[in-house]
Formats: structure tokens, C-alpha cells, sequence
């Protein structure tokens, strides 16, 4: 059977990203870290069922339970019951987390005092009178490597938590919802209400608000930021300038987590004393905003000219919809200076030009080649119109098409836009004179016999 | 029986017609109440008054540029809408905008207080509240994708339609043109919420 490398395979997982985003809901909903080859199936199945049959194949190839665990997606599996369990790579679920705020984990009040004790750890190996502070002691490099990488995914945890709490608009919103609801009684309602935001509040923003505060005092050793700082007064007593500051710059970070929180926590203080008619208001604004949301995060998909915000939004609730300013009459542009006066005798002058090359007769063929339709008559206009185009003078233009356009309607017989046509492609081929054509992205329209005609602007500049 | 017919055009002053016109001319709306910076208070616009006095002769006379006057009941004013269906781009646009920016200023609002104080000059969005708004990256990057390039281009935006009114240096005062759609905001919701 056909497999997919881990490259492959991941691009394929990304390019239809809810499917794992719900298999970790499925996870995430059990607090387990396997699931079930079938619920995998299942969810594949659901995603990509209005595929077409050959896009369908591929991604059935690349979750085949095979294909996972030979690309190194899948770590493990597992026979429970009679069922085959995958479980995941957590760098692999930590990437669709990280595509996902409503995915990241909480930060648990168990789980930081785990963060928390590792770096006690750390602290008491580093305190010890055997700690020989030497780079060339492998005991002590692997130390302070350890204790790096403990920052660094420390700070990653927070970060990445701190993101989903600032996000609790949404979650105070989907709580609320049933204010809105006809023949509520607030009161009662408000009670539950409270309850539940209460129970947000200390499951999981107060935990890690407590962590990264550098005022509490904690029974069993020093607080985060105090248990750092030590490390780093170790460091400098030992002359380890480099690994002192950067230490110093993890605190800080670790520091400035407070205020963002302290925001997060002013916000749910707000909502607790909210009274029915604003708990309505903000619930009705949440919800308008998170559909606004959708329609901006739309611009962040993978389209490079994509950048503007889709109007539709605008459309479903009536209010000044097709406003807009009512163009005023433009005035006529008449100057007196020596440029207006020297294009308008240029243009004089080439009218006289065009009139005295038509009393010449050099276009013999009249309208009929056009009507007739052979081809051998069109060829026969074509070059004629070549021909004529060949004797004009133009002048420097910030439309050429349109200057032509005019131009030829005079001179010719029976004008069709072809000849325009014509013209502008045997210009461009053959004759600038010194002259050069810029195309720009402007386009205009000309109207021609009941037709109107879209162009690109093409201008034409003396060289220089 | 040509000369019997009263000419509307003579009973109302050219002055104040021009100046209508001008205004629905620049993409304004006329509401009912401007806000009066000397008295600092809301006070009854004449030209609302003239409009709603004269309606017959202002609907015939847009009529005849090609655009339709219509009212806002609910939010006491009055727009234009061009009648041709040509381009609409332009008028998708603009109001895209207008309903972005004023949700943004609504949901900002709705976190701490009470909608209605935002269209009452004793509040109104102050210096501080537009510092926070600005400090919102979410919403710095919503108005680049809307084409607006800052709070302040924004909120400028607001005031050249009359949506929001300018009290002082970085207070603004909601129109209730303005404040009938934060309304019809939160009605939808309760709509979808009872469906």
C-alpha cells in the first residue's frame, strides 16, 4: 500500500487541520493520551466526506494506523479491550494545539508545582558543596543545560496559557448566553452564574496567577521568581556573567506575565457585577465581535493578495448598507501655461496631420472588408490600418489606448474596435520612435457602439 | 394649469438645501439631534427639521439626482442610497467599516459599562478608553484588513459621516444613527438566541 513520508503526511494533517483538532478534543474530553484507530477512522471519514474521490484516497492513506506509526506521527499503540489505540506524538499534538487557542491545555495548580519543585531541584543540586561550578564538569554543564531548557518550556507553557485566558471574553459570553433568553429569572440565574465564573476563576487563572507572583510565600520552598533569582545571585557569585544574565532575562519575562494577568482578572471582576441589561449588551457584542472574527481571520489564510476584511459581514444586519458620497460634476481643466498650450497645438497639429493622410486616400479598402468577414479581407484592413498607423504622430499620453481610440474613430471608415486592436498590437510591436510604453494596473473603459470595452491603462512616456 | 402649481423650491431656502445636499453629498447621515460643542448638549438639528417638514419636496428632489432619501425610525435619521444598482463595491465598504469599527467601540464599551453612555455627552468615549482601544493589537490588525490605517483614521472616518460626534481632543460622543445599530446588534442576538 502507498505510503506517505513524515513530511508528506504532516503537510496532509495541516491541510485539513480540524480533523486532529477534533481528535484532541476527543482526547482532551477523556483526559487520556490514546485513542482509538476507530474514532480516528470515524473523524477522517466525517471531514473528508465531500471530497472527491481521489482527494478522499489520500488523506484515507495518510491516517491508515500503517502509514502514522511508520512516519513517526504515532509514538504508540496499545490493544485495550479488544481495540487498537494510537497515541500521538506530543510534539505533534503540541503543533495543532499551538494552530488552535481553544486547544491548549490549562495550566493546573498540580501541574506548576511539578514546574515549580524541578526547579527546587535544580536550586538544591546547584547549593550543594560538591556543585563544582567548573564547564569543563559534565556534572555541571548537564545541570545548567536542564535548568535552561526548564525556562525556556516554563515560559512557553505560560505564554501560550496566558494567550488562552485572554481569550476569556469568549468563554464569560458562552456562559451567559441564557441571559439573553426570554422569561429568565436573573436572580437565580445570576447565582449559578457566578458559581460557574467563580469556579473558572480558581480553577484556572488564580493557580497561575499565584506562580508568577513575586509576593507569595509558599510552605515548602521559595516562589518562582525568588527560586530563580537565587540561581542567579549563585551564578554571579561564581563569576558565570553570561549565564547570570540570561537567567535575569527569564525572570523578567517570567514577571512581566503579572500584569497581562492581572487584566484577565480585572475583566472577570467587571462581569461578576454586571446587571442584566449590560450582561445582554456585552454578550450581544462577544457574539457579533466572534463573527466578525471569522470573517478577518479568513484574510489570514494562505493567500498573498488576501488582505481585505469580505464586506458580507456588513450585509446581515441592515444599517448603512449602498451609502455612499454622490460624486460631484467634475469641472474642465483649463490652464494657461506653456505645457496646456504646447499639447494643445500638438494636438491640433496632428488632427491636421490625420485629416490630410484621409484626403490622401490611403486607406482604399472602406468598411466593407469588415462586413464581408473573409479572412483575406480582414488581413487586407489589417495592414492598411498598419499601414496608417505607421504615419501618426503621437504625442506622450497617460492613455494611449483611448488616445488611439479617438484618433482612429475619425480616420476610419466603418471604425471597429478590431482595428483598434490592431493598432495598439502593431505600435507596440513596431514603432516607438524613442518612445516607451508602461503598462500599469489601472483599468478604464471605452464605449463603442453600445459596447463598453474594458482595458488596461498603457501609457506612453518619451524616453528619457 | 402649469403656472396654478406651487413651486416647493421657493418655500424653502437655497442656503439650507445646498448645505443638505452637501451633506448627504459627502456620504453623511442627517440625525435628528446634533451634538451643540458651545452648550455642550445635544440639540435638535434645523436641517433634520426642514427635511422632515419639507419630505415630499427632498425625496422628489433626490429622487430626480438619482438617489433615494430614506429614515431610520429607530434611530431618528436620514440617508441616501444611490437607486441604480450599479457598483456597490464602494458602498459594501464603506459599510463594513462603519459596523466594524462601531462594534469594536461597542464591545470595548460592553465590557464595563452601559451602551447608552456612550451617546451621552456626560461619558462618551474618552481619551483613556481610546488608548485602550489602541492598545488592542487584534483590533490594530481588524482595521488594516478594513483599509483603515489607525484608531485615529478610524475614528475620523466616524465623524466625517456624523456617526460620532467630536466633544474635545480624543472624546467622542455616539450619534443615534450610531446608536441604533448597536441596538439592532443586540436585538439580533437575542433573536438568535430565542430562535
Amino acid at each position: 500500500m502507498k505510503q506517505f513520508s513524515a513530511i508528506e503526511t504532516l503537510k496532509l494533517m495541516l491541510e485539513r487541520p480540524n480533523i486532529m483538532f477534533n481528535v484532541i478534543k476527543q482526547m482532551d474530553r477523556q483526559n487520556e493520551r490514546f485513542i482509538s484507530e476507530a474514532a480516528v477512522a470515524l473523524t477522517v471519514l466525517d471531514d473528508i466526506k465531500n471530497l472527491d474521490k481521489k482527494e478522499q484516497q489520500r488523506f484515507k492513506i495518510a491516517y491508515a494506523t500503517e502509514n502514522l506509526a511508520n512516519s513517526h506521527i504515532v509514538a504508540d499503540q496499545d490493544q485495550f479491550d479488544n481495540v487498537n489505540r494510537l497515541m500521538f506524538q506530543e510534539s505533534v499534538l503540541a503543533l495543532f494545539r499551538l494552530c488552535e487557542t481553544s486547544l491548549y491545555q490549562e495550566l493546573t495548580d498540580a501541574k506548576l508545582k511539578s514546574e515549580l519543585a524541578s526547579f527546587w531541584h535544580i536550586q538544591a543540586k546547584l547549593h550543594a558543596n560538591d556543585c563544582s561550578f567548573n564547564s569543563l564538569d559534565p556534572d555541571y554543564t548537564e545541570l545548567v543545560e536542564e535548568l535552561l531548557q526548564k525556562l525556556g518550556s516554563l515560559l512557553d507553557l505560560l505564554k501560550r496559557n496566558l494567550v488562552r485566558m485572554q481569550n476569556i471574553n469568549t468563554d464569560l459570553e458562552q456562559l451567559s448566553t441564557d441571559v439573553s433568553k426570554n422569561g429568565i429569572d436573573f436572580v437565580e440565574y445570576r447565582q449559578k452564574l457566578l458559581d460557574d465564573v467563580t469556579r473558572l476563576y480558581e480553577r484556572h487563572i488564580l493557580p497561575t496567577q499565584r506562580f508568577v507572583n513575586p509576593d507569595v510565600r509558599l510552605v515548602d520552598g521559595d516562589n518562582l521568581l525568588a527560586t530563580i533569582n537565587s540561581i542567579k545571585v549563585l551564578f554571579d557569585a561564581h563569576d558565570k556573567i553570561e549565564l547570570s544574565d540570561q537567567v535575569f532575562r527569564y525572570s523578567l519575562s517570567f514577571s512581566n506575565i503579572i500584569n497581562p494577568l492581572k487584566d484577565v482578572a480585572n475583566q472577570i471582576n467587571g462581569f461578576i457585577r454586571k446587571t442584566q441589561k449590560s450582561l445582554t449588551q456585552f454578550n450581544a457584542m462577544e457574539w457579533h465581535f466572534e463573527r466578525f472574527k471569522q470573517k478577518y481571520e479568513a484574510t489570514l489564510d494562505g493567500r498573498v493578495n488576501r488582505t481585505k476584511v469580505d464586506s458580507s459581514f456588513a450585509k446581515e444586519t441592515p444599517f448603512m448598507n449602498y451609502v455612499k458620497r454622490i460624486p460631484r460634476p467634475k469641472a474642465l481643466k483649463i490652464e494657461n501655461n506653456e505645457s496646456y498650450f504646447y499639447n494643445i497645438f500638438t494636438d491640433l497639429t496632428y488632427l491636421i496631420e490625420d485629416q490630410l493622410l484621409v484626403s490622401d486616400d490611403v486607406l482604399a479598402a472602406e468598411g466593407e472588408a469588415l462586413i464581408s468577414f473573409t479572412s483575406k479581407a480582414r488581413l487586407e484592413r489589417a495592414r492598411q490600418i498598419y499601414h496608417l498607423i505607421e504615419k501618426l504622430s503621437l504625442r506622450e499620453s497617460k492613455d494611449i489606448i483611448a488616445t488611439l481610440h479617438y484618433r482612429l474613430k475619425n480616420l476610419l471608415p466603418q471604425y471597429q474596435f478590431v482595428d483598434l486592436i490592431n493598432a495598439v498590437v502593431h505600435y507596440r510591436k513596431k514603432i516607438l520612435q524613442g518612445k516607451h510604453l508602461i503598462k500599469t494596473n489601472k483599468k478604464s473603459y471605452i464605449q463603442h457602439d453600445n459596447e463598453y470595452y474594458v482595458y488596461r491603462v498603457v501609457m506612453l512616456q518619451e524616453a528619457t | 394649469m402649469e403656472h396654478t402649481v406651487i413651486n416647493s423650491f421657493e418655500q424653502i431656502s437655497y442656503v439650507k438645501s445646498a448645505k443638505i445636499y452637501r451633506l448627504f453629498s459627502q456620504g453623511k447621515v442627517l440625525n435628528k439631534q446634533r451634538y451643540d460643542e458651545i452648550h455642550g448638549c445635544f440639540v435638535d438639528d434645523d436641517l433634520f427639521t426642514l427635511v422632515f417638514n419639507k419630505i415630499t419636496h427632498f425625496t422628489l428632489f433626490f429622487k430626480h439626482m438619482g438617489y433615494e432619501l430614506k429614515f431610520d425610525e429607530e434611530g431618528d435619521f436620514y440617508f441616501t442610497q444611490e437607486m441604480r444598482d450599479s457598483n456597490t463595491d464602494e458602498a459594501d465598504d464603506n459599510a463594513m467599516k462603519i459596523q466594524a469599527v462601531l462594534l469594536f467601540i461597542g464591545r470595548y464599551y460592553a465590557k464595563a459599562g452601559d451602551l447608552a453612555q456612550l451617546a451621552d455627552p456626560m461619558f462618551g468615549l474618552k481619551e483613556h478608553d481610546i488608548e485602550a482601544l489602541k492598545q488592542d493589537d487584534l483590533l490594530c490588525s481588524s482595521l488594516k484588513a478594513l483599509r483603515l490605517d489607525n484608531w485615529d483614521k478610524a475614528l475620523d472616518y466616524l465623524s466625517s459621516r456624523d456617526l460620532l460626534f467630536k466633544m474635545g481632543k480624543d472624546r467622542y460622543v455616539l450619534s443615534s444613527a450610531a446608536m441604533a445599530f448597536l441596538n439592532r446588534l443586540i436585538t439580533a442576538h437575542t433573536e438568535f438566541i430565542n430562535k
